[in-house]
């Protein structure tokens, strides 16, 4: 199920809210986490059933490794039982996602004819894989206790987080769960949690979507982009895969607020970044957490000399691009994010005085970073970037600005094309422009938490959430799905 | 500010007040005529064919109904009105699918009396599937119910809002696709023999053995029987077939994929069958070398000029070319002799030989 869809805001959401707190009520807390697992599966396996078996035969391995390390105090079979639980998790997500890449490359390297498996990609599986890694990993350490079967099942599946994060840590999770104060409805979490909700729930819909329209046409039709337009549609791209995954992240903390919960942050400005260090402290926090933790610590960190640190650096951003996807596209990113860690890390000094210019030339590198990112092969990013620098100018970013048709400007299309056609690119540059503008607006303003804290009970700010609610859930007759779903 | 618990409060009820808004509008213009004909006189605009073909032929006023294809769509219905004193609503269906346009038609007949119906029966439309295809996913629910529970995703919807309801507004202002021009696409667009000639590049060899068309004899059978049921059926309603005019060029492409003798096996199933019945009248035009040979009166294969379409509706309005018992073997006759002429030497005057 998606979270901008009419079935989950008006069925979904209110049942599994009023069941919630309804059966919280009682003594016992285990109906509501039964509850509760069974309304995130439902949400799961809304569009494919099968997805359900996965999702279940992982947390029931993961849970056994668990049951497992609980019972022996051996350290020898502890260490079994993790090698056991990483194997097992890596194994899954090698299955469903890599397999046909692995032997895709197979055939090209040997000149094999091995015959690909017609695999269907789970929706978040790398997201449950990880969180469950992590689980395993702190389990073996004895950073956290055995939860209980239900605890683990909410944990795991609470479907807030389930498809495409944050990723959230056993610890920060089971104890919000288990403390009685969450258990009765509150006007502050609701607001809060519904307020949130609503900002993501914009930008994804009214924001991300629109940005869409001219990146998914464009991407199709790189080999006609001049030097200005290739610069607009990956510029447009980087907004859009931002105010896509950022609004995802507000709405899935919106909800986790309105059942109680507060699910971690996972985006702090990202586009304002003044490195490419500073943006992995900004983007997907909860990743970047996860990669040093699990990672680049055990790796030895920076704890072993300059030459080492840079080594890891690049192998946790090397894990990250493969994470990210199974295409070379993905791997190359996290190989240029890798080196750029590294150039940063052995040239610490080498930047410019002024922090506008650092930003600048960080979101330059990012930029072609993430053309590489959406490109379908290296030989399509390759061509992007080939007509960002060297494409002259045909004057076809006015046919890239076309591609802004929707539904709000379209009294203003047709009476331009009625009456005024010569105007017609004109107002699709300033369709554009407006836009690029709303978002640099937006991504230097405040952060939509921080909007719902200090303006979000105001009049004008009850009126400007409730006026986006209403314009965002008109907008559904055109569902889309999320970018980091397939993740 | 306000404390958390009246902010929820004023939210939510702003948020139910723009939804309620929302739907209100949708309700009031309804553009697709789910709920109503248009207030106050506002006169009624059809532009989105499959989208407004439910509910106007549930709620719309009329007596009789002119239905086909997009071939259909420029006929002026306004002049049936005058001819037959009726009141005359367009039903038309892509590639006018036999049982698309009886689905249709079994819907009209729940909510009116119809004392006409004036069918442009396509020739392919009688060998397509005879189950329609309304029920499929691609189509919205809420198009083909009464029930209330899916129609939220037409009364909030941004498409409808922004879109087709400013757009209803400013054609009915216009007087553009109302009454009598339903549907009609013809405007701006160009009818030539360039752009005929655009549609079909005459291949230079034809296929050695006519195609074997056993489903779709299979199917022709069953959509006549379908359509024999409903005339039976309902002896009160006239029914008037006629046939549109299709190009010299369609007719040469039947011939070179070997097609020809599925399409007069057709007609010589379609012609007896409709005349054994009362209350049925058929036309046959499509012999009208004039029109069929000059491609100018064509912006492809089969769409023909509004000029054609009232050329058609005069024709069938004073008698000429209609068929009986008697006489429609003749008329096919007729059709494969001009179809031998056109393959042999006629259509060489717009391509090379």
């Amino acid at each position: 199920m998606l979270f901008n869809s009419v079935i989950f805001i008006a069925v979904f959401l209110p049942l599994a809210l009023g069941g919630w707190y309804l059966l919280q009520r009682l003594d016992n807390p285990s109906p509501a986490r039964v509850f509760l697992i069974g309304m995130s599966l439902w949400f799961y396996g809304y569009y494919n059933p099968y997805y359900l078996w996965i999702l279940l035969a992982s947390m029931a391995f993961n849970y056994g490794i668990s049951v497992l390390l609980e019972r022996t105090g051996g350290v020898r079979i502890r260490r079994f039982l993790l090698a056991l639980g990483i194997l097992g998790n890596l194994g899954l997500l090698f299955y469903f996602k890599y397999f046909n890449f692995f032997i895709d490359n197979c055939n090209f390297l040997f000149h094999a004819d091995i015959s690909l498996e017609q695999i269907a990609l789970p929706l978040g599986i790398s997201f449950f894989t990880f969180q469950q890694l992590s689980y395993v990993v702190e389990r073996f350490r004895g950073n956290v206790e055995h939860a209980g079967i239900l605890d683990y099942g909410c944990f795991i599946s609470f479907f807030p987080q389930l498809i495409a994060g944050p990723i959230v840590l056993h610890q920060e999770f089971v104890p919000q769960l288990q403390a009685r104060k969450m258990r009765k409805p509150s006007a502050d979490g609701l607001y809060d949690g519904i307020s949130l909700f609503i900002l993501g729930f914009a930008k994804k819909v009214l924001l991300a979507d629109t940005l869409a329209l001219v990146v998914n046409a464009e991407f199709d039709n790189i080999a006609y982009l001049d030097a200005l337009s290739a610069w607009a549609v990956l510029v447009f791209y980087v907004f859009e895969l931002y105010f896509d995954f950022s609004g995802y992240t507000d709405m899935a903390r919106g909800l986790g607020r309105m059942f109680g919960f507060e699910l971690p942050e996972n985006f702090d400005s990202p586009l304002l970044a003044d490195s490419v260090k500073d943006f992995w402290r900004r983007w997907h926090m909860t990743l970047s957490r996860f990669l040093s933790s699990y990672v680049y610590i055990p790796l030895g960190g920076n704890r072993k000399g300059r030459a080492r640190q840079c080594v890891n650096l690049f192998l946790v951003f090397l894990v990250s691009g493969i994470w990210h996807g199974a295409n070379w596209t993905f791997v190359l990113w996290g190989c240029m994010h890798g080196l750029a860690m590294v150039w940063e890390t052995v040239f610490p000094r080498l930047r410019f005085r002024w922090k506008a210019a650092n930003q600048l030339v960080t979101a330059v590198f990012l930029t072609l970073a993430w053309g590489m990112f959406r490109a379908d092969t290296v030989s399509q990013a390759v061509l992007l970037w080939k007509r960002a620098f060297t494409g002259g100018w045909n004057g076809i970013f006015l046919g890239v600005c076309n591609q802004l048709r929707f539904p709000e400007n379209y009294v203003f299309r047709k009476f331009l094309e009625m009456f005024a056609p010569g105007y017609l690119n004109l107002f699709y540059a300033a369709n554009y422009l407006l836009l690029l503008a709303i978002c640099v607006i937006l991504i230097r303003g405040r952060k939509a938490p921080q909007w719902a804290a200090s303006r979000g009970r105001t009049k004008t700010g009850i009126f400007c959430l409730a006026t986006l609610f209403a314009w965002a859930f008109l907008s559904l007759s055109q569902v889309s799905t999320f970018l980091y779903f397939n993740f | 500010m306000y404390s958390k618990k009246k902010s929820l409060f004023w939210l939510l009820g702003l948020i139910a007040g723009w939804l309620f808004l929302a739907a209100f509008l949708v309700w009031f213009f309804d553009p697709f005529y789910q709920y109503h004909a248009p207030f106050f006189g506002m006169e009624a605009v059809f532009q989105d064919r499959d989208n407004q073909m439910p509910g106007s032929v549930r709620n719309l006023s009329y007596d009789s109904v002119l239905m086909g294809s997009s071939l259909a769509e420029n006929f002026d219905s306004s002049f049936l009105d005058r001819q037959y004193g009726c009141r005359t609503l367009k039903v038309i269906r892509a590639a006018g699918s036999a049982a698309d346009l009886l689905y249709y038609l079994d819907m009209a007949r729940e909510t009116h009396e119809l004392k006409n119906v004036f069918w442009c029966l396509d020739l392919t439309a009688l060998d397509a599937s005879p189950e329609h295809t309304l029920s499929n996913e691609n189509v919205p629910r809420y198009l083909h119910t009464e029930a209330v529970l899916d129609d939220g995703a037409y009364l909030w919807n941004k498409d409808i809002l922004f879109q087709t309801i400013p757009l209803n507004l400013a054609y009915g202002k216009m007087g553009r696709n109302t009454g009598g021009h339903a549907y009609d696409w013809s405007q701006g667009k160009e009818f030539s023999a360039r752009m005929a000639m655009l549609a079909y590049e005459k291949p230079e060899e034809r296929v050695l053995t006519e195609r074997d068309f056993t489903v779709q004899r299979e199917n022709v059978l069953t959509n006549l029987e379908q359509i024999a049921e409903r005339i039976k059926g309902h002896p009160e309603t006239m029914y008037r077939f006629f046939f549109p005019l299709y190009s010299m060029n369609w007719w040469d492409c039947a011939y070179v994929n070997g097609e020809l003798e599925e399409k007069f096996y057709i007609l010589e199933q379609t012609l007896p069958l409709l005349l054994s019945f009362d209350n049925v009248e058929v036309y046959y035009l499509q012999d009208e070398e004039e029109i069929i040979c000059n491609l100018d009166n064509y912006m492809d294969m089969v769409h023909y000029s509004p000029a054609v379409s009232q050329y058609i509706l005069d024709k069938m309005a004073s008698g000429e070319g209609r068929v009986t018992r008697d006489n429609w073997q003749e008329a096919v006759e007729r059709m494969r002799g001009l179809a031998g002429r056109i393959t042999e030497e006629l259509i060489y005057r717009y391509y090379p030989r």
